[in-house]
């Protein structure tokens, strides 16, 4: 037995390395970023494809129904938040992938009204209080600071999600150790019934 | 291949798993001790071979294994291919474990279907073309038997998916020709090597 499950194993390598080694995903993904007073974004299939012209589902909590927006024919999207809140995007391809990236309130421009809960408990925004005058109008000013930051962070941000849709090696290898202990567990188990 | 998370209503959810948890179980009976390390080993192939994914025209192919893992294991895929998954799903986000039971259930049971079908015909072919052709169509076979069972677990949740359905179909036909040459090629290798494996 132990030679014809080496063999099944040689047959298997065999098989994989005639495959390129191009690992990619298979999936939709999406991703979003506060960009002045606009949330921005894009749906794409990691390792290829746009999500093109297609339906994408806006979930905020403070709104009775659910907005759908359609992406641009590059997949990208542009949506006009009305409330300081969590904002939820969710695709649902009809093939049976899905894929949701949440905006969080905090990111939003404080010049938005907040949502409604959140009204109450926090004050409205003032100017910080400082030595000398500030050189611009406060809010002006936050919404200057807020795009250059943006500006900057939103390719980070990219890269973060890029970096992690992809296929790992040591996933990989620690998904095969689970399952050779997995399966060791199994035949341990096993091999005490026969012998009891 | 793997249908995600929030997609399916609860009424397939609920169904799906429980037929899968039967199959699970029922592969866990019959599987022996001199089975577990093949089983470990079809389930590490089926965990790697579909996270490589092969660019073809628009979209992109990956082996699913599921006919080989079927054919050589009988019941057992069930549990094998549950493992695989389960670690698909937490490792790479692939599918989801709510959506377990109907993943499972779809690449599985066409494997044990092929076992039934095809392993008296494996048996009896005893030259190379005849072993490969036999191992194309067990291949190509399994594949589309799983893409029937995600386009009907689709049309079930949602009758407005019909047309997606076909189009599911449509678009596995490079996936049964690729993965039934690999299961042929496959198959050819290991009736030279190890013929007892069909006996068994």
């Amino acid at each position: 037995m132990p030679n014809q499950t080496k063999r099944i194993v040689l047959t298997i390598i065999a098989a994989l390395l005639l495959l390129p080694s191009s690992v990619l995903a298979h999936k939709v993904k999406l991703f979003a970023a506060v960009k002045g007073e606009k949330i921005e974004g894009f749906g794409y299939y990691p390792g290829g494809g746009k999500y093109m012209s297609s339906p994408i589902t806006v979930f905020a909590p403070t709104d009775q129904q659910a907005t759908t927006i359609h992406s641009k024919e590059d997949g990208s999207f542009s949506y006009t938040p009305s409330k300081r809140c969590d904002h939820l995007f969710v695709i649902a391809t009809q093939d049976g992938h899905r894929a949701e990236f949440r905006v969080a309130a905090a990111s939003l421009p404080a010049t938005l009204p907040a949502a409604e809960a959140a009204q109450i408990a926090s004050p409205p925004p003032q100017a910080p209080q400082l030595n000398s005058p500030p050189p611009a109008a406060p809010a002006e000013l936050q919404q200057m600071i807020d795009q250059a930051v943006a500006r900057h962070i939103v390719p980070l941000q990219e890269d973060i999600a890029r970096y992690e849709q992809r296929v790992r090696l040591h996933d990989i290898i620690g998904g095969i150790g689970y399952i050779v202990g997995l399966f060791g567990l199994g035949a341990f188990v096993l091999g005490r019934k026969k012998q009891g | 291949m793997h249908i995600a998370d929030g997609i399916v209503t609860l009424p397939v959810l609920a169904g799906s798993t429980t037929l899968a948890l039967a199959g699970v179980a029922i592969g866990l009976a019959r599987t022996k001790y001199e089975q577990i390390p093949q089983t470990a080993v079809l389930s590490a192939s089926f965990f790697v071979a579909s996270l490589i994914h092969v660019p073809i025209g628009p979209g992109q192919v990956h082996l699913v294994l599921n006919g080989l893992a079927g054919l050589i294991l009988g019941w057992s895929v069930f549990p094998a291919l549950l493992i695989a998954l389960l670690l698909q799903a937490i490792l790479f986000g692939y599918g989801g474990v709510t959506v377990l039971g109907i993943n499972t259930l779809n690449m599985a049971l066409p494997g044990v279907i092929c076992f039934y079908l095809f392993r008296a015909v494996l048996k009896n072919c005893q030259t190379r073309p005849a072993v490969f052709a036999s191992g194309f169509i067990l291949g190509g076979a399994a594949i589309a038997g799983s893409a029937v069972m995600i386009a009907a677990t689709l049309y079930l949740t949602n009758q407005e998916f019909v047309e997606v359905a076909g189009a599911i179909l449509l678009a596995h036909i490079p996936i049964i020709i690729v993965e039934g040459a690999m299961t042929g090629a496959a198959l050819v290798f290991l009736k030279k090597v190890s013929p007892q494996i069909f006996n068994q």
